[in-house]
């Protein structure tokens, strides 16, 4: 097992490596290994913004040829494990501003509703094994706006300050829409798994 | 209530969220590199467009820069013409105009006897000497003195310059319409345009190219010659000796295939032999369109088979090998969407009139591929004849 691991290891530092000579040498070539190896991540990144798949592979499609223009510049250490974070996170933030640039070109600006209970759910833990696809389905019944606050903050990192200046609202709106969409994914999910009990009685 | 391996659900989508990759789709790369190389290919075949343009655009001037010498040479011969005194009655209307005419171009004689004036040099050219200081002499005061003065003295003039004229008008006329006529032959012979269709053979494959071609005239001997085509050419290349694609592999790179889609924009001077055969050379510029590569592959794979032995009626296993060959499209392609000083064009061709304009032209060429082209793996260099209909 331990053999697999490290033969693993050593393919992706491989390729990792010979991403970093190809942006090094201008080599066009590198644009597919890096497509090819990051098309799922950044395809889980566009999903958790827009709901529609083609629009999701449009704005993936979008984000490469952003990062085709600018990546042979991209400044790194040449230390592997450094590059192969700091690379995806590049790539991440380059989806993650598409698909904001997308939402607001089809719909602006982005909408969401006050219609909340008044359910103060501060913690919920997870009974059964979670699947990203209960997650999505639970993540697309929030209002626009809370969930791109949510996965800004959450999994993307950004700080509120950085979210007020991307989406254009008061840090203080940015903190109550996250806020928000944590209590209703909370109560969404208690629900579901009530009502999978009930009906499993 | 809450046991401590069981995690928040916050946390726990957050984590899954953030590691969570879909799948890679196959032909995603394959999409994507179509649709931008489209959009690159809509592109660079404007800029092919525009370079036709431009090469119209620069025949311009020469078609233009003809027709004013043309016009200058009648807007002069214009006053000439009426001062031809054909008929008695005539010469009284006419002459006064002759007189201006002439006695502006005399006075200029007069004044500098290196005028580069055309009409005055023919005139100083024909005339004799002794009657045309005369004329001179007499037109210069004539034009010195008052205009209702001018009646009685063009009378006096008239008999003098008559007779000299008759002769010189016509005959400088008759040089004149010459003159008038031959650049008109120059325009209609200087430039020639044409389609083409060049079947170019290329490592015994027939490929097919078309274009239009334009030709201007420097001399009789030399002209320069341009044009625009599209050409689709089909490179292959084996290798004798196949080389493993890795260490690791036991796949070998038997042969390589590739399509190549591109605009051809040749430039070449041609000299002339005779009226019917020519040489050229000249190179080209040569943008890919689109490239489609396939790579050929041999496999040789070792497995274990199974079979029943007659004789002893046991099943046996053997390791025997088994070779496999296919073909796999391959994303180096290097060339797309890149233009190149691509080729240096040879040429030799016959053209067979078939009317006064209208010829057509057979003209075996040879095109050696020169710089990034001529290191490529492939094999671009390529001759054919080219079949040619220019008008």
């Amino acid at each position: 097992m331990e053999v697999k691991a490290q033969r693993s290891v050593d393919k992706s530092n491989l390729l990792y490596q010979e991403i970093i000579d190809g942006l090094a040498a201008h080599d066009k070539r590198v644009q597919e290994r890096i497509y090819i190896h990051y098309w799922g991540y950044l395809m889980g990144v566009a999903a958790r913004y827009v709901k529609d798949r083609g629009v999701a592979k449009e704005i993936v499609n979008d984000s490469f040829i952003k990062a085709f223009k600018s990546m042979y510049d991209f400044k790194h250490n040449h230390v592997i494990e450094d590059f192969q974070k700091s690379f995806k996170a590049w790539l991440a933030t380059i989806t993650v501003r598409t698909a904001l640039d997308k939402i607001r070109k089809d719909k602006s600006p982005l909408s969401f509703v006050e219609t909340y209970d008044n359910l103060r759910m501060d913690h919920v833990a997870v009974d059964d094994k979670l699947h990203v696809d209960d997650i999505m389905k639970l993540i697309f019944q929030l209002p626009d706006l809370h969930r791109t606050v949510f996965n800004l903050y959450e999994i993307e990192g950004f700080s509120h300050d950085e979210i007020s200046k991307l989406l254009e609202i008061p840090t203080s709106s940015s903190r109550t829409y996250l806020t928000r969409a944590k209590q209703k994914l909370r109560e969404l999910y208690t629900n579901t798994i009530q009502l999978t009990d009930g009906n499993s009685r | 209530m809450e046991t401590p391996d069981k995690k928040e659900l916050i946390t726990e989508m957050v984590s899954l969220l953030k590691a969570y990759e879909e799948p890679y789709e196959e032909g995603a790369w394959e999409n994507f590199n179509g649709v931008s190389k489209s959009k690159k290919g809509t592109y660079l075949l404007w800029i092919g467009i525009a370079a036709l343009f431009a090469v119209i655009l620069s025949a311009m001037p020469f078609i233009f820069d003809s027709n004013p010498a043309q016009n200058t040479v009648v807007v002069k011969n214009k006053p000439q013409k009426n001062t031809i005194p054909s008929t008695p009655a005539e010469d009284v209307i006419h002459v006064p105009d002759l007189r201006r005419s002439e006695s502006g171009k005399m006075k200029r004689v007069a004044k500098s006897a290196s005028s580069k004036s055309a009409v005055a040099d023919q005139l100083l050219a024909i005339v004799p000497v002794t009657p045309v200081k005369e004329a001179t002499i007499a037109v210069v005061k004539e034009s010195q003195q008052p205009v209702d003065q001018q009646v009685p003295v063009e009378r006096s003039v008239k008999p003098l310059a008559e007779p000299l004229h008759k002769k010189t008008f016509s005959e400088f006329l008759e040089g004149e319409t010459k003159v008038a006529k031959s650049p008109q032959v120059d325009k209609s012979s200087k430039w020639n345009f044409g389609v083409e269709l060049s079947p170019t053979m290329l490592q015994s494959k027939v490929n097919m190219g078309a274009g239009i071609t334009t030709e201007y005239k420097l001399s009789d001997k030399f002209s320069l010659s341009s044009g625009i085509s599209y050409v689709a050419l089909n490179a292959g290349q084996k290798f004798a000796d196949p080389q493993p694609v890795s260490l690791m592999s036991s796949k070998k790179l038997v042969s390589m295939e590739a399509n190549i889609r591109a605009i051809d924009i040749p430039v070449s001077l041609t000299f002339n032999v005779n009226k019917r055969m020519y040489t050229a050379i000249g190179v080209s510029y040569f943008n890919v369109l689109s490239e489609r590569r396939n790579n050929n592959y041999l496999t040789q794979l070792e497995v274990s088979k199974s079979a029943l032995n007659s004789s002893t009626g046991q099943i046996e296993s053997y390791q025997t090998q088994v070779s496999q060959q296919n073909s796999e499209v391959t994303q180096d392609i290097p060339l797309d969407g890149n233009s190149y000083l691509g080729f240096i064009n040879f040429s030799i061709g016959h053209k067979q009139t078939i009317s006064k304009n209208h010829q057509i032209i057979i003209e075996p060429f040879l095109k050696v591929p020169v710089g990034k082209l001529s290191t490529e793996d492939l094999k671009l260099g390529n001759g054919g004849v080219k079949l040619r209909y220019a008008f």
